[in-house]
C-alpha cells in the first residue's frame, strides 16, 4: 500500500462513519423494551402452557357462560395475542406435559463441517429447482461453485449439531436455500455426520415467496422465512418462522412470528408444538379495521394533501393486548405532518413506506380511528392537471396484534 | 434500567453504521441494530456486568446481519433494480467505501469493518470470528489491497 496508505483508509471509514451517521434514526429504547416484554411475557405463557392445557376443556364452557349473562365463575385473565392459543381450540401442536426442554442448542452461521460435503437433497415445494435435489456436492457451502448460471445454486446458511434420535451421537441439523431466480425455498434437514454424511430427514420447508413480501395461497400464507432455530434438550427443535418477507424497507414488525417445535419420530420429523398455520382465531379475538378511500384534493403548493381515516374495533368478546396498526403505502404518497401521526413510527424504504402505529389495549366493542394526513407531489410538469381533484392512493392496512404472536390475528383493508 | 438508556444512546449509531457498511442498506441495518438491543435489554441484568456489554450487541448485530444478508441479496438487488431512489440516505460520492465494501468476500468484508469501524484490535477479532489471529490478519490484508486498489482509482479517477 504505497499509493493509498493506511491513515487514508482510516480517514475514509471515518468520513464514512460520520456522513452515515447522520442518516441514522434510532427507533428508541422504548420500543425495544415493549418488544423485550412482550417476548418474555410470550416465552412465560409458552413455559405455562402445560399446565394450562387441564384448564383450557372447561374455559370455553366458561367463556360461553360469561356471554350469556351469567357472572358466577370469572373469565380468565386472559389477553388477546401471545395468550390465545392457550384458551381455544386454535390450530395449534399439543405441547408435551412434561417439565419444558431447555435450550442446549444454537444455530451457528455459515456451513461448518459440511462446507465441502455432498448431501441427498429432497423437497416437497415444487419450486425447488432439480439442482437442490438429489445428491448435491458444495464447494465452501455453495453448490454449483460461482460463477452462478441463472442465478440458481444451493447454500449452506448455517447448522446446528444436536442429537435428535437420542443414539448418543450428535446430528447436524443444516439450513439450506434453494436460491431459484429472485428468491427461493429454504428448508432445515438433519444430517447424520461421517466421511459420507447421510441425510436422516426434513425438519420444516418454507413456501417459496414472490420476492417481496407475502405468499398468499388459497388456503393462508406458508411459511416464508425460518428466521432462526435452537436445540432442546429432549432433542427437538424449536424454529422461528414468519408470514413475511422482510427486507428493503419492509419492516420486521410487520412479519407474524412463530415459535414451532419439531420432533424426530423415528422415521421422519413432527411438530410437536406450536401453532400449525397462520390463521385468524376468530373465537377469542376479532380485530377488525376499516379504511375509506383516500382521496387527494386539489393541489396546494405542489403537493395534493388527504386525510387517511384508519378505525381500529376488537370484535371479540375479550380485551386485546398491544393491538398495532401496519400501513404501507406505495411511492409517491408520502406521510404529512399532523394527525394522530405521533402515534406511529414510519420507515421509509425505496419502493414503498411502511408506519407502524401502536393503539395499546382494546376492550371487547372498543373501537380507535386514526387520522393520518398523506400527501402526494403534484406532477404539473408530467402533464397532471390541477383541475382533477379526486386522485386516490393505494394504502394498504393491517391491524392486529403483532410481535411475536403465536397466532396471526390480523384484518386487512386498503385505502 | 436507566444505564441502558445511556448504553443504548452511547452504542446504537456505531452499530447501525458498522452494520450498514456491511450491508448496504441503512434501515434494514436500523432494523437489525434494534433488534440486537432489543435481545440485549432481555438479559440487560447479566449483560451489563460485562466488561464490554457492546461486543454482545454487535456479534448479535453482525449475526443476525449475515443470517438476513445472505437470505434477502437475492430480493434486495430485485429491488434496488425497480425501484427509484428517494430514500434520504448518505450522499452517492459518500458511498463509494460502501461499494467498495459490496465487492469483499463476506469475511474479508466484516474483518475490515470490524477494525476500522469498530476499532476492534486483530486478537479481539479473531475471539468474535472464532478463527485464528493469522487468518484475520490475512483476510485483514486482502480487504485492504482490495479496498486501497478501489479508493485509490477513484482518488486517480476525481485528481483528472
Amino acid at each position: 500500500m504505497t499509493e493509498f496508505q493506511d491513515t487514508d483508509l482510516r480517514a475514509v471509514f471515518s468520513d464514512f462513519a460520520d456522513t452515515a451517521g447522520r442518516y441514522v434514526r434510532p427507533p428508541g429504547v422504548e420500543l425495544a423494551q415493549r418488544k423485550a416484554h412482550v417476548r418474555i411475557r410470550n416465552r412465560r405463557v409458552l413455559v405455562s402452557a402445560a399446565a394450562a392445557v387441564a384448564l383450557l376443556v372447561p374455559s370455553g364452557i366458561i367463556v360461553a357462560t360469561q356471554m350469556n349473562g351469567s357472572n358466577s365463575l370469572p373469565l380468565p385473565p386472559a389477553t388477546v395475542g401471545p395468550t390465545t392459543p392457550t384458551v381455544t381450540p386454535s390450530p395449534t401442536a399439543t405441547p408435551s406435559p412434561t417439565d419444558p426442554p431447555e435450550v442446549v442448542a444454537q444455530a451457528v452461521q455459515g456451513p461448518g463441517e459440511l462446507a465441502n460435503a455432498t448431501l441427498t437433497l429432497s423437497w416437497t415445494n415444487p419450486d425447488a429447482a432439480p439442482l437442490c435435489r438429489g445428491p448435491v456436492t458444495f464447494t465452501d457451502g455453495v453448490s454449483p461453485e460461482p460463477p452462478w448460471v441463472d442465478s440458481r445454486s444451493v447454500h449452506i446458511l448455517s447448522t446446528m449439531r444436536l442429537d435428535v434420535d437420542g443414539d448418543g451421537a450428535e446430528e447436524i441439523i443444516a439450513e439450506i436455500f434453494c436460491q431459484t431466480s429472485q428468491a427461493g425455498p429454504l428448508q432445515l434437514v438433519a444430517i447424520r455426520p461421517g466421511a459420507n454424511p447421510t441425510t436422516l430427514g426434513v425438519v420444516v420447508e418454507s413456501a417459496n415467496f414472490d420476492g417481496v413480501g407475502r405468499l398468499d395461497p388459497p388456503d393462508g400464507p406458508g411459511i416464508v422465512t425460518i428466521l432462526d432455530y435452537v436445540g432442546l434438550s429432549d432433542g427437538s427443535i424449536r424454529v422461528e418462522v414468519t408470514d413475511r418477507f422482510t427486507c428493503c424497507g419492509i419492516p420486521v414488525e410487520s412479519a407474524v412470528v412463530q415459535q414451532r417445535t419439531y420432533r424426530w419420530t423415528g422415521s421422519s420429523f413432527a411438530q410437536v408444538a406450536g401453532p400449525t398455520a397462520f390463521v385468524a382465531d376468530r373465537a377469542v379475538a376479532d380485530i377488525q379495521v376499516s379504511v375509506p378511500t383516500l382521496v387527494f384534493g386539489a393541489p396546494v403548493d405542489g403537493f395534493r394533501t388527504g386525510t387517511l381515516t384508519v378505525t381500529v374495533r376488537n370484535d371479540g368478546p375479550q380485551p386485546a393486548a398491544d393491538v398495532s396498526v401496519y400501513l404501507e403505502h406505495d411511492f409517491g404518497i408520502e406521510v404529512a405532518s399532523g394527525g394522530d401521526w405521533g402515534r406511529c413510527t414510519s420507515s421509509q424504504g425505496r419502493v414503498t413506506t411502511s408506519a407502524v402505529c401502536t393503539l395499546g389495549s382494546l376492550a371487547p366493542g372498543q373501537s380507535v380511528t386514526l387520522t393520518l394526513p398523506m400527501r402526494r407531489a403534484f406532477e404539473q410538469e408530467a402533464g397532471e392537471s390541477p383541475a382533477l381533484s379526486d386522485y386516490t392512493g393505494r394504502v394498504e392496512v393491517r391491524a392486529g396484534v403483532f410481535y411475536y404472536t403465536p397466532s396471526a390475528e390480523y384484518a386487512v383493508d386498503v385505502a | 434500567m436507566d444505564d441502558f438508556t445511556d448504553f443504548y444512546a452511547a452504542q446504537f449509531r456505531s452499530v447501525t453504521v458498522q452494520v450498514f457498511a456491511y450491508m448496504g442498506d441503512l434501515p434494514l441495518a436500523q432494523d437489525i441494530a434494534q433488534e440486537a438491543f432489543t435481545r440485549a435489554v432481555m438479559r440487560w441484568e447479566k449483560l451489563r456486568s460485562y466488561d464490554d456489554p457492546a461486543a454482545w450487541v454487535r456479534r448479535v448485530a453482525f449475526n443476525l446481519a449475515a443470517s438476513r444478508w445472505r437470505r434477502s441479496r437475492i430480493a434486495a438487488a430485485y429491488l434496488r433494480q425497480q425501484r427509484a431512489e428517494h430514500v434520504e440516505g448518505p450522499s452517492p460520492d459518500r458511498v463509494a467505501l460502501a461499494r467498495a465494501l459490496a465487492t469483499l468476500p463476506e469475511r474479508h468484508r466484516r474483518v475490515v469493518i470490524l477494525h476500522y469501524l469498530a476499532d476492534l484490535s486483530i486478537a479481539d477479532i479473531a475471539q468474535q470470528e472464532n478463527v485464528p489471529v493469522n487468518t484475520v490478519k490475512s483476510w485483514l490484508h486482502r480487504a485492504r489491497t482490495e479496498l486501497a486498489a478501489q479508493l485509490g482509482d477513484l482518488k486517480e479517477v476525481s485528481r483528472d
